[in-house]
């Protein structure tokens, strides 16, 4: 069948414009926030959620308080302390740093499940229900599948570990190292940084020294910029 | 030696009060004479008598207590007239000793004070002091004289060296000897002759300094210039006004590109190291360009805080300024075209001049556009961006097939009216998403790129190539 386009300015359907909304961050005082505008220039909505340990967003968020998993503002009891997300469609897998737990978000629901990989679980990534994990054993760090199977190694890597859809973020000195899957790198000064996590698609918060720093990390076009604390 | 007594002793009825010198220590009860003691010519010396009621009785005393006798004064009454004394309290008052130098006749001099109750009984004392030869100071500018023997620096600046030149002579017809020279308050005494020295009556006198380097911070500072003779001591009061110095100038630096939607930084130094530390304040500002719809942008500020403005601070001998703690201050140059400034308040300055960053108007500025076929009949796209000229609404499309063949002509479309009633509601600055939807029929597979042109103002921008998806 011959496409039919009716292109023309008459035609289109519709159009709207809206402030964007980059995803949202975790402040210094522990609160969610929606940070809206583009890189570099960003303004804060206030306090979605309190008491904030771990966050992760992509077009929803998920986030760990003392002792709960929270989503969309109905909180669903959880082991105690911080967590490590990855966010696959509509499901969310999720580690518990404290005790070594391993959990599945699906339908609003938490299922707790083994952590299948030895050693301390830095990272993870879970696509289509495969989940990988960043693995370091003895100051190395490796990325192994559900099975076990060495999928990666990432030298010289220390701290925190997000295992991204199209490359592996780490902690090398002062730097934070972007590494796509070619192997290819792109380092951005951020001493002392000490936690990841997904601020929405594409964007990445990462806490160092007192500081919150923006990574967008779609390729081609990485950039880091200091995200804004809210008044005190 | 002259004195003069006057016999008050009459035969009155006994007085209820009895006179004390006021917080002695040990108490000093006054009898029927009482010696100040040795006064120099030009110094004035006073004492404090408390007139005590050790009665059941309140006394009452309708005049001021009468000193008579040259030299002697009443210098205050702690109350007004009729003074009631109450039983167990008292009647303060003073009385000052002071004989001009140019007319000093050294000597005993000698007084009445009479304080009578209204009873008709009265106190009677007689007051005796000796006039002694002693120094005649004159400080030189800019340091003054002022009454009652003190010696006025002025306002001085905190954190620096200031001295007072002062010339002494002896005016009087004895010689005297001056062993001991001290400073007391903060002050000091500096280029002092060798002691112990003899003044000879009309002789040239001696010179020396007064010094003071007043702290910073330092408000009204006060303190004694002492003179220590042979059996008599000869003080002046020394007096200034401290306050902190300026800042040196201060100029505000700045790091970056001077464009929308990027992170700068300003930074502040000093001409010269600071006497004093200090403490005040950065502020930024924003003006939008001429014919900009918005009278601000509040995605322009320091990151810290999310503040326009943020303290700073110097500390004494450094001429580094941080802001907020840090050597530089990061802040977002937010997406309207305008002008930034940076100025500075909360403390003096010597100047501190403004530092405008113009922020110039540019086309739009594309953070992501994307292509969707993901909904049956319709091609969407979407655009995240700034318009810092708030002037957005032409764009075109260009679609094409997997070969690269243009489909279709170039479609243009006017959304100035739909970007207007977007910005017409921002305070944050022109970032927008803008979603626009196509209808198709077929296979809109076939459609396999679009490139899309966004025009305002300063220009237009492209997305490059989509690909949908």
């Amino acid at each position: 069948m011959k496409t039919i386009f009716l292109l023309t300015s008459g035609w289109i359907w519709g159009q709207s414009v809206n402030q964007p909304q980059m995803g949202v961050m975790v402040d210094s005082g522990a609160n969610a926030r929606a940070v809206f505008g583009v890189s570099a220039s960003v303004t804060l909505g206030d306090p979605i959620l309190g008491g904030v340990i771990s966050s992760a967003c992509s077009d929803w968020c998920i986030y760990k308080t003392a002792s709960a998993v929270v989503v969309a503002g109905q909180p669903v009891a959880a082991p105690a302390g911080a967590a490590i997300f990855a966010i696959d469609g509509s499901t969310a897998a999720m580690y518990f740093i404290a005790v070594k737990q391993l959990a599945l978000w699906q339908n609003g629901q938490l299922t707790l499940a083994d952590v299948p990989v030895d050693g301390d679980v830095v990272g993870l990534r879970s696509s289509a229900g495969m989940i990988e994990f960043a693995i370091r054993r003895r100051e190395s760090t490796w990325v192994v599948n559900a099975q076990g199977a060495i999928v990666d190694f990432i030298p010289g890597a220390s701290g925190p570990v997000m295992l991204l859809a199209n490359g592996i973020l780490y902690v090398d000195g002062d730097d934070v190292v972007l590494r796509r899957p070619d192997a290819t790198e792109v380092r951005f000064a951020a001493p002392g940084a000490q936690w990841f996590s997904a601020l929405g698609a594409n964007y990445v918060q990462i806490r160092a020294n007192g500081f919150s720093y923006g990574l967008r990390v779609d390729a081609g076009h990485e950039r880091i910029f200091e995200l804004p604390e809210p008044a005190p | 030696m002259r004195i003069a007594i006057l016999l008050a002793f009459s035969l009155a009825a006994r007085a209820q009060l009895s006179l004390t010198v006021c917080q002695a220590n040990p108490p000093v009860t006054v009898g029927s004479t009482y010696n100040l003691g040795n006064v120099a010519a030009g110094t004035m010396q006073n004492v404090s008598f408390c007139a005590e009621n050790a009665g059941n009785t309140a006394v009452t005393i309708s005049l001021p207590p009468a000193v008579s006798g040259a030299g002697f004064s009443l210098v205050s009454v702690n109350g007004g007239t009729p003074y009631i004394v109450a039983p167990s309290n008292f009647l303060e008052f003073t009385v000052g000793f002071y004989v001009p130098p140019a007319s000093a006749a050294l000597g005993t001099y000698s007084a009445s004070l009479v304080i009578t109750e209204q009873t008709g009984a009265s106190i009677s004392v007689v007051l005796l002091a000796t006039l002694v030869a002693g120094p005649t100071l004159t400080p030189l500018s800019p340091c003054t004289l002022g009454a009652n023997n003190s010696i006025g620096f002025g306002t001085l600046q905190n954190g620096s060296l200031h001295l007072c030149n002062v010339l002494v002579a002896n005016q009087s017809t004895q010689a005297l000897t001056i062993s001991n020279i001290s400073a007391s308050g903060g002050f000091e005494t500096a280029s002092l002759p060798a002691l112990p020295l003899t003044l000879s009556p009309g002789g040239p006198g001696i010179s020396f300094a007064v010094e003071i380097t007043p702290a910073c911070g330092t408000g009204a500072v006060s303190g004694t210039l002492t003179f220590a003779g042979a059996g008599v001591s000869f003080s002046y009061t020394l007096g200034a006004q401290g306050a902190d110095p300026p800042l040196p100038a201060a100029t505000l630096s700045f790091s970056g590109s001077a464009a929308s939607g990027e992170q700068d930084s300003v930074s502040m130094s000093l001409a010269s190291a600071a006497v004093c530390a200090a403490k005040g304040n950065v502020n930024l500002a924003f003006t939008p360009a001429h014919g900009i719809p918005v009278s601000d942008d509040a995605s322009i500020a320091f990151l810290a805080g999310s503040l326009r403005t943020l303290p700073f601070s110097v500390t004494a001998g450094s001429s580094t300024v941080l802001i907020n703690g840090q050597t530089s201050a990061m802040f977002q140059t937010g997406t309207t075209a305008g002008t930034i400034t940076f100025s500075v308040n909360g403390t003096p300055l010597e100047s501190s001049p403004p530092l405008a960053i113009p922020i110039p108007p540019a086309p739009i500025s594309i953070e992501t556009a994307t292509a969707s076929n993901q909904i049956t009949g319709q091609l969407d796209v979407e655009v995240i961006g700034f318009d810092n000229t708030y002037s957005a609404g032409p764009m075109s499309f260009t679609f094409a097939d997997s070969n690269g063949n243009q489909i279709g002509s170039v479609i243009s479309a006017d959304f100035t009216s739909t970007f207007g009633s977007y910005f017409s509601t921002q305070t944050a600055g022109s970032a927008f998403l803008i979603r626009i939807s196509f209808p198709v029929t077929g296979n809109q597979t076939d459609v396999a790129t679009v490139a899309v042109t966004l025009s305002n103002s300063a220009g237009p921008a492209q997305t490059g190539t989509l690909t949908f998806q």
